[in-house]
């Protein structure tokens, strides 16, 4: 530690917008990260249970929220399309590997964000230049704003069970977003979009109401059968479902929202634990969402092919409005909480890139400019989905093909700064982590590669 | 008394604060297999653009 921190380059001595300064307000971004890290700090020595237990609630938050958003409306979706499709079988199995890798990675930008205390947009662009800068920022904020229409689609399908109309959904989903992102300070901020994120848990009563046959889904651990063999159509369905799993701008937020906690190099075991226990979560909500269509849809008639429209209506025939409803809300929640996200990702890493301050702790007044951009992208995102014929398929495409050339480049960045020793001291990645975390970076450009083709030329893949 | 408290007070904020500040970040000077391996991913961006465009052509016909 001593070595590491006499390694340490010298400070920058130009203005930096993610720079603590003390002693000047209350309203300052840096003291009140200071002041949350004491009170964290004071929790953690002490002795008694419920202190240590308190430090724990505290303490976590980034890694459920990226991991809770991960299973945004589309992943939803996906997954719902996916056991209707194929049952339960082989994703069961498969969703859990996704989940330890969503853990990996994310597990890395933890690290990243304690020690160097900058988002992964300013990594980008400080050590390897304005064109990869350039390139990582254009393509996060072109994926953000288009992963937001698919959200707001997600929030007025799941509203319209409800008979709400488009118009007053896609307002009301804007006003959560915006308000809690300007209104609330990081630490209020966060603990709402968790309170949000806990009604991603409504897929496991569902698939409960579902009254699965458990020993088919213990059984598919064991076999990883896949179901009618290896054809095109489950090379995309496998391909989405890695897609759904981890996504550029989960990187972003992640480390971005580490930053802006103010965790330490002393608190990055407890921000791995938070991050594996997202992790559970996420595989816990999709397997219930498998589980939940692979018992009620799978087998139907033309199932393969069932919007999310149809499968709503078939899981209102099946488990009565009550289900119908909680399976709406659980689309809506989706919806939000990965909007809630993604606007914030979105503002971090523009804020990121031009030096400007950056923090949810600024008052709406003295940080405009860092609000600014993820508003106007959820404004918009939310304009584009009440366009009447707007072409809501062509834009979905473009986020996977958005994500499926990002993807590799977001991860390379990624493992050479976790190695960077310069930079990172004794948190640099261990051998172990390298060779797992190239495997996955060659599994993921294998598959986005794929996914890309499959989507953008059908007959290739 | 309340004087030392204050100033420990003070002592261990500025301490945390300096626990928090950002690295100093220099651009990067990479090896030569990272330089290739910067050259592969260029390669694929450009690949996967080219795939890109043929399948919106195909698609708008």
């Amino acid at each position: 530690m001593g070595a590491f921190d006499a390694d340490r380059q010298p400070r920058r001595a130009v203005p930096d917008g993610n720079a603590v300064e003390l002693g000047t307000s209350l309203e300052n971004d840096g003291d009140v990260r200071v002041r949350e890290h004491g009170r964290r700090t004071a929790l953690r020595r002490s002795n008694r249970k419920l202190g240590r237990l308190l430090f724990l609630l505290t303490v976590v938050g980034p890694g459920i929220l990226v991991m809770i958003a991960d299973n945004d409306a589309g992943g939803v979706i996906t997954y719902a399309q996916t056991g209707a499709a194929y049952g339960i079988g082989f994703f069961i199995p498969a969703l859990v590997l996704g989940g330890g890798i969503a853990y990996l990675v994310q597990e890395m930008t933890v690290r990243l964000g304690a020690v160097t205390h900058r988002g992964h947009a300013e990594m980008i662009w400080g050590r390897y230049g304005p064109a990869w800068g350039w390139f990582s920022l254009v393509d996060l904020v072109l994926a953000n704003f288009l992963t937001l229409i698919t959200e707001f689609i997600g929030i007025t399908v799941g509203m319209s069970v409800f008979g709400v109309s488009p118009w007053v959904s896609a307002a009301l989903g804007v006003a959560v977003d915006a308000g809690i992102l300007v209104i609330l300070r990081y630490r209020p901020w966060e603990r709402v979009a968790l309170w949000i994120a806990v009604g991603n848990l409504v897929f496991v009563p569902l698939a409960l109401m579902a009254h699965p046959h458990w020993s088919t889904v213990v059984a598919a651990f064991g076999r990883w059968a896949i179901p009618g063999g290896f054809t095109a159509a489950f090379l995309f369905v496998v391909l989405a479902n890695f897609g759904t799993t981890i996504a550029p701008w989960m990187l972003f937020f992640q480390q971005s929202a580490v930053v802006d906690k103010g965790l330490t190099v002393d608190e990055v075991r407890h921000g791995q634990l938070d991050t594996a226990l997202g992790a559970l979560a996420m595989v816990l909500v999709a397997v219930a969402i498998v589980v939940l269509t692979g018992t009620l849809v799978f087998g139907r008639a033309g199932a393969s092919t069932f919007d999310i429209q149809q499968l709503i209506q078939i899981l209102g025939q099946r488990l009565g409005p009550t289900g119908q409803r909680l399976f709406a809300l659980g689309l809506v929640e989706a919806g939000t909480i990965a909007a809630i996200a993604l606007t914030a990702s979105t503002s971090w890493a523009v804020g990121e890139a031009f030096g400007w301050p950056r923090s949810i702790n600024l008052p709406a007044r003295r940080g405009w400019r860092f609000y600014v951009p993820g508003l106007l992208s959820a404004l918009a995102a939310a304009a584009i989905v009440l366009i009447p014929q707007a072409p809501l398929g062509f834009l979905n495409l473009t986020v996977q093909v958005v994500a499926s050339i990002f993807m590799p480049a977001a991860m390379l960045f990624l493992l050479l700064l976790l190695n960077d020793r310069q930079i990172m001291g004794p948190y640099v990645n261990r051998p172990w982590h390298n060779v797992v975390a190239i495997g996955i970076v060659g599994l993921l450009v294998v598959l986005n590669a794929l996914y890309g083709l499959s989507v953008v030329l059908p007959g290739a893949a | 008394m309340s004087e030392m408290v204050e100033n420990e007070a003070s002592a261990s904020a500025h301490a945390r604060s300096e626990a928090m500040q950002p690295v100093a970040l220099e651009r990067a000077m990479p090896s030569r297999l990272i330089r290739v391996v910067f050259w592969g991913l260029r390669v694929y961006i450009l690949a996967m653009v080219v795939a890109v465009v043929i399948g919106f052509m195909r698609g708008a016909r």
